[in-house]
């Protein structure tokens, strides 16, 4: 019994601390006060530089000089780029490119 | 006042995300469905918890007996980058009345990207659109993770490499941000800093310095970016 109030307090520490990271800039800035012009201009410039990071983020455990050498998430990337400036839609660029990578790591670059 | 309507374009916005969510899900559910866990901890955990990386790290704290204190670092340190996603969602949130801490609470990277992309057609209920957006993310991720832990043992098919549909969406959404010129140096910014820092500090510790220092080096641009009309003279551009 022991184990599973371990285990409910685990649970509970991380959905606690993650909802609290979530909120801090509501706890700060969310009052009924004005939000700062500072905020609303991050608000505006922020989600570009954050997207950018994200999707840095996502590719962070490619090996370059291991491995396959990150060939298929390179060539899956350049995909989504060109399929995404090209055709703008964004159901098609997420679907094809998944398949080709799946079909890549799966079949090709075993 | 065109609910329907509303929820079925909110519906629309989220396809994007719902395979993957469906299927990250449910490799969560298996995976602590493996460590022998009851399917009802992978519901209980992605209902309560909502947060797919720190979920998979879940499963080794919960099994190896992990601290208390040494499960509330890792959280903040997974999670710290989700600190930023509200910067730009206060204005737009606190007006959502009850709908607010829900709309806090469930704030993932994913429904982050897609309420950033989403312009609300004027004649919708643009607060029904975020909310049902946030609302159905969630959903797909527990059904997954709920699918997992009852049969994930059962799917036969090979779903390695799945994972690639976040990283898609997310550079997709990057590659629509570039097109309006305001959000080039933003972007070049996030991509200079994180490749920087990558070099530096390795990939598990890169993103909350890129985060941190690319809100100061846009606050430091503020005069140059923020110029009341460099935004017009870029509308009149296009």
């Amino acid at each position: 019994m022991n184990n599973v109030g371990h285990t409910i307090l685990i649970i509970g520490i991380a959905a606690v601390c993650t909802i609290f990271l979530r909120a801090v800039p509501f706890l700060i800035f969310g009052g009924k006060r004005a939000v700062p012009e500072g905020i609303r201009y991050l608000g505006n410039y922020l989600p570009a530089a954050i997207m950018a990071v994200l999707a840095i983020y996502c590719l962070r455990n490619i090996q370059l000089f291991r491995g396959n050498h990150g060939v298929p998430e390179l060539i899956a990337t350049g995909l989504v780029i060109l399929l995404h400036s090209w055709k703008k839609n964004i159901l098609l660029t997420v679907f094809l490119s998944t398949m080709c990578y799946m079909i890549m790591i799966q079949f090709i670059f075993t | 006042m065109k609910k329907g309507e509303s929820i079925r374009f909110a519906f629309q916005q989220t396809i994007p995300v719902m395979l993957g969510y469906i299927f990250l899900g449910m490799a969560f559910g298996l995976m602590l469905h493996n460590a022998g866990y009851h399917f009802l901890w992978a519901f209980a955990i992605s209902l309560c918890v909502y947060a797919g990386s720190l979920q998979f790290l879940l499963v080794t704290l919960l099994s190896g007996g992990a601290g208390l204190l040494y499960s509330a670092m890792m959280t903040f340190f997974i999670n710290g980058r989700h600190i930023f996603y509200g910067l730009s969602l206060v204005e737009k949130y606190r007006k959502m009345g009850k709908r607010y801490p829900y709309m806090i609470f469930s704030l993932t990277d994913e429904t982050y990207s897609i309420l950033c992309r989403t312009k609300v057609p004027a004649d919708l209920n643009e607060n029904q659109v975020m909310f049902t957006i946030s609302l159905l993310n969630h959903c797909y991720w527990v059904l997954g993770s709920l699918a997992g832990g009852l049969a994930g043992q059962f799917v036969t098919f090979d779903t390695r490499g799945i994972d690639f549909s976040m990283t898609a969406l997310f550079v997709a959404i990057m590659v629509e941000q570039w097109q309006e010129k305001k959000n080039r140096i933003p972007a070049m910014t996030g991509l200079v800093l994180s490749f920087i820092f990558l070099i530096l500090l390795g990939s598990e510790r890169f993103i909350l310095p890129s985060l941190t220092v690319s809100v100061f080096i846009l606050l430091c641009a503020r005069s140059y970016l923020g110029r009341p009309d460099a935004e017009i003279t870029e509308e009149r551009q296009r």
